[in-house]
């Protein structure tokens, strides 16, 4: 009676195992689930596939590998897009690094005029949805060999070249903007907390400044840098939306897109070949990550009390250094949403006349266009997509965050290592998983009922689960950094007067991280609201949002109302970034490091 | 009335050494206990086990004749429940609640109504002297403002035990000094028993009736002050106890033999003495340490200066030729480190003086 009483006490007051064995089944689910289907789908014959496979619905097959890696097509269907993918990935990755890290440096370690607002304005890129580069490039940039309304460069009378239209060369360029500014927040946050008395010291001791960067500087930063360049690289294996808008004119294909194209046509078992392939190159990438960075535990002292940036002068190099800065600046933020800007307010982009000018596109009513007759902020369907965003992607984040938060507590409190271990893997793995082989996954899984869990293609839930899968990384991140810097002495005076589990979490707990709870939810709402494969993969007509809503504006060639949308989708991130800020004090660079 | 008894206990983290180690004693009722010990040996183990924070590996815990916690029963008693309150040593104030809130959280979890509970809160307001901060945040209070509102905390609900995890070492000197006589005008006030924890002998010393030396997760000694320092029952706890620290000629070294014994000798610098007979020595240092003073002396037996402490202005100077006096407070311990005799031995004179 009295063991009775007393487990069944220590289950109300400590429920830890509990309701850590339960996250773990619900990830499970929703992430392990969804990805081991992929790799089923790879080895067994998908319906309507029985003639190629010469075995029955469900049978072990390879001849989704065979005819990825070893067939006449595979050069075309497998090996091309791969190469493109690890081309775009390596590079934009190399370029990203070797301009982010020396802009990083003049920020931090320099007397760079303007220093503070360019280290604000150099960040903005990283707020922006990439695919808004990706439309103000082709607003740009676009040529006859598609059809619509033409490029602004076209307007002047010059016709751009493929290559620099459409392709790689865009899409890489696109995505080394994209990335510069994590570089600029990884490595200038390393530079800022390595102890300049470090550098002093050699100094002290004769050593030449060549030798003081070679020998300390450089290994010191090497982790930071390293680290950011794989989180880099795995992330651009994945990229779907650059690509997408991108490559198609030119069949640029990646694997993302061979993906996307695949579950298009209904080729399900060669789509889970791609997603597998993806994931694959983002474990190993991770994994080599992870191993680096247990490696560079050992430099972990860096960064002592007295950490002191002494700033070195430019002198003669301050001219140059503005100019790169603010070209940077101009590339990356000023002419992207400049050009974007500027095409809707005209009717033809790239004429210059007084009359070609228009606010009809933001505010105009009786539109000549068939399927959008009002300017897109009086347009219902508009504020019913924007609506429809905030909403999924808004509830989606407030799942991540909150579980993100019981994630943090469960792997810092949890009494078994291997389950506080489990979660933090698990949560983690969807940072591997590209958006588009994630989509993927889950329209394999909750395509048809299943045990308990009704169909969920066509409603809303699919794409919401999928949102709060896909944000658990950072979600979790943010919980567990959270949950290591509070002690548990807190908790524990609570439960020393009594208070029960739930009683904890609700007066304890979750209000002393309301800070970072608001990390934890805004975070994933921003990278949610910018986000385009998952959407495009889930989101039903029904259930309109603001990327489908714009996406299906590019294709009817609203180009106009398109980029207000996408515009509108860029004012939603970065106001949310701001918020961030605003809450927390702290810069995001430490919200990514954590 | 709150007594506590703790036999055989012990608590194991993984596959460690055991943090606490088969230690067995008694908390009598009202007394004002300390356990004493260098930090990393496991007080606070000890401490929140009697809490209910930590379950015990093994051995018992009973308060006031019940068991609170016998794993091999299969007992235990939640925190809340058994009637013990406990101040950690970081606080661990609640920085989201006002002062107020701190100290009325626990009465609202306990249902108090809303009218006692506002009464109680004064109260404690009031005796703690902390008027004047109940709208502030915890990190708008300084360290022994916040001390007071967590021992109010604490207090608010009334344990019959009150547990104190190094209640005096976060906070200045002055304040110690003035914390250290409210917690014995607590002690006396409330009378409730008190078990706090330090690794400061100072605070042991001045504060605790009853003092619990322990190392490495083991009970080295249970005694009141007087009994650790005159009859260290453990060649550790003559060496912990005793500022500066005791002497100590190892069994088998030469002092050790001239003293005549194969046993480890300690000599506490308090009883060491100038003669004119006895040994001969060598000045090397005199250390003031303020209405103090602590002076070297080499013997040309020993490698280490051999130390001695006086409250009289010593008269000597660096490498002056000195005699001490024959030593009569000498501890003797085997080699396991346990005391040999009972009561300190003297030696005689003659020995010494032969060559
Ligand atoms: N929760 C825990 N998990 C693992 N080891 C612990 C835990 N708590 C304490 N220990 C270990 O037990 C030993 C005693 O710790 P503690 O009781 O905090 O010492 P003290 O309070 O005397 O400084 C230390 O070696 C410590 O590392
Ligand atoms: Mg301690």
């Amino acid at each position: 009676m009295a063991r009775l009483r007393s487990s069944g006490a220590s289950l109300r007051s400590d429920p830890t195992r509990v309701v850590g064995l339960v996250l773990l089944a619900f990830f499970g689910w929703l992430i392990v689930a969804p990805l081991f289907m992929v790799f089923a789908d790879m080895l067994t014959t998908q319906p309507g596939d029985e003639a190629r496979t010469q075995t029955g619905t469900g049978a072990f097959t390879d001849y989704y590998l065979t005819r990825a890696f070893s067939s006449r097509m595979s050069q075309i269907i497998f090996y091309r897009p791969l190469m493109n993918t690890l081309t775009i990935a390596s590079v934009s990755t190399v370029l990203a690094l070797v301009i982010g890290t020396g802009v990083a440096w003049l920020l931090v370690r320099t007397d760079l005029m303007g220093r503070a607002w360019l280290s604000i304005g150099l960040i903005i890129p990283f707020m922006l949805p990439a695919w808004t580069f990706a439309l103000a490039w082709t607003t740009l940039f676009k040529n006859s060999t598609v059809g619509g309304q033409p490029g602004f460069v076209q307007g002047f009378g010059l016709q751009p070249p493929d290559w620099l239209a459409y392709g790689a060369v865009p899409t890489i360029v696109i995505m080394t903007i994209n990335n510069i500014p994590f570089v600029i927040l990884l490595v200038g946050n390393a530079l800022r907390k390595l102890d300049s008395q470090l550098e002093e010291a050699a100094r002290m001791l004769g050593a030449r400044s060549g030798l003081i960067s070679r020998r300390i500087v450089v290994p010191l930063m090497r982790p930071a840098v390293l680290s950011a360049s794989l989180l880099m690289f795995a992330d651009a294996i994945g990229e779907f939306s650059v690509p997408y808008v991108l490559g198609l004119p030119v069949q640029f294909e990646t694997l993302a897109t061979s993906l996307y194209r695949a579950i298009g046509t209904q080729q399900n078992g060669m789509a889970a070949v791609f997603a597998a392939v993806v994931m694959a190159i983002g474990v190993i990438t991770l994994s080599i990550d992870t191993w680096m960075m247990r490696e560079s535990r050992r430099y972990a002292i860096i960064g002592g009390k007295g950490a002191m940036a002494r700033r070195s002068r430019l002198g003669r190099a301050q001219i140059p250094a503005v100019t790169l800065a603010l070209t940077l600046f101009a590339v990356g933020v000023v002419l992207p949403l400049g050009t974007l800007l500027l095409s809707t307010i005209m009717h033809v982009p790239g004429r210059f006349t007084a009359e070609n000018f228009t606010f009809a596109y933001w505010v105009g009513r009786d539109l000549p266009t068939i399927a959008l007759r009002d300017g897109i902020l009086l347009s219902d369907v508009f504020w019913e997509a924007a609506w429809n965003s905030v909403r999924i992607v808004g509830l989606a984040s407030l799942a991540a965050g909150t579980l993100g938060l019981l994630v943090g507590y469960i792997v810092v409190r949890s009494p078994w290592r291997w389950l506080a271990m489990a979660l933090r893997q698990i949560t983690f793995f969807p940072y591997l998983v590209p958006g588009i082989a994630f989509a993927a996954a889950f329209l394999v899984l909750f395509a048809q009922p299943r045990g308990p869990i009704p169909a969920l293609y066509g409603t809303p839930w699919i794409l919401l689960l999928a949102l709060v899968a896909d944000q658990m990384p950072f979600a979790s991140r943010a919980g567990i950094s959270a949950m290591t810097q509070l002690g548990s002495d807190v908790e524990d005076a609570a439960r020393m007067v009594g208070a029960g589990w739930f009683q904890r979490m609700r007066s304890i707990i979750f209000p002393i991280q309301k800070g970072a709870l608001a990390v934890g939810v805004l975070m994933p709402f921003i990278s949610g609201i910018k986000g385009v494969s998952l959407f495009i993969m889930l989101a039903v007509p029904s259930t309109d949002v603001l990327t489908t809503f714009s996406l299906r504006l590019v294709d009817y060639d609203y180009t106009q109302a398109a980029n207000v949308v996408v515009l509108m989708i860029s004012l939603i991130a970065l106001g949310g970034t701001l918020l961030i800020n605003r809450i927390t004090g702290a810069s995001l660079a430490q919200g990514l490091e954590s | 009335m709150p007594q506590i008894d703790i036999t055989h206990l012990t608590k194991r983290f993984g596959a460690d050494a055991p943090a606490v180690d088969d230690v067995s004693f008694t908390v009598e009722d009202g007394s004002f206990t300390c356990i004493l010990g260098p930090s990393g040996c496991g007080k606070s183990t000890l401490l929140r086990m009697i809490a209910g924070l930590e379950r015990a590996s093994e051995g018992e815990i009973a308060v006031d004749g019940t068991v609170v916690d016998g794993p091999r029963q299969g007992l235990f008693t939640p925190p809340e429940t058994r009637g013990v309150g406990l101040v950690f040593q970081s606080y661990a104030l609640w920085p989201h609640m006002t002062v107020e809130d701190n100290i009325a959280f626990g009465l609202k979890v306990q249902r108090m109504s809303t009218q006692a509970r506002k009464a109680r809160v004064a109260e404690m307001i009031e005796t703690l002297q902390i008027g004047g901060l109940e709208r502030r945040y915890p990190s708008q209070l300084s360290g022994g403002q916040q001390q007071r509102v967590a021992l109010a905390r604490t207090l608010a609900l009334a344990p019959k035990v009150l547990l104190l995890d190094e209640p005096l070492s976060n906070l200045d000197a002055a304040l110690r000094l003035h914390m250290r006589a409210e917690l014995a005008r607590l002690h006396r006030e409330f009378g409730t028993t008190i078990v706090f924890v330090t690794h400061d002998q100072w605070e042991a010393m001045t504060l605790a009736t009853h003092i619990a030396v322990v190392s490495e997760g083991r009970l080295q000694q249970m005694g009141t002050a007087n009994d650790i320092y005159d009859r260290p029952a453990h060649r550790f706890v003559a060496e912990f106890i005793g500022n500066p620290q005791i002497n100590i000629f190892e069994a088998g070294s030469a002092m050790a033999r001239k003293l005549g014994t194969d046993m480890t000798v300690a000599w506490r610098p308090e009883t060491v003495t100038l003669a004119d007979v006895g040994l001969p020595a060598r000045v090397r240092a005199v250390l003031p340490t303020g209405g103090s003073w602590i002076v070297e002396l080499d013997l040309p037996e020993h490698r280490a200066p051999l130390l001695m402490s006086t409250n009289r202005r010593p008269d000597i100077a660096p490498g002056q030729a000195v005699t001490i006096a024959p030593p009569t407070e000498l501890h003797l311990f085997d080699a396991g480190g346990q005391r040999h005799a009972s009561d300190p031995i003297s030696h005689p004179l003659e020995a010494l003086t032969q060559p």
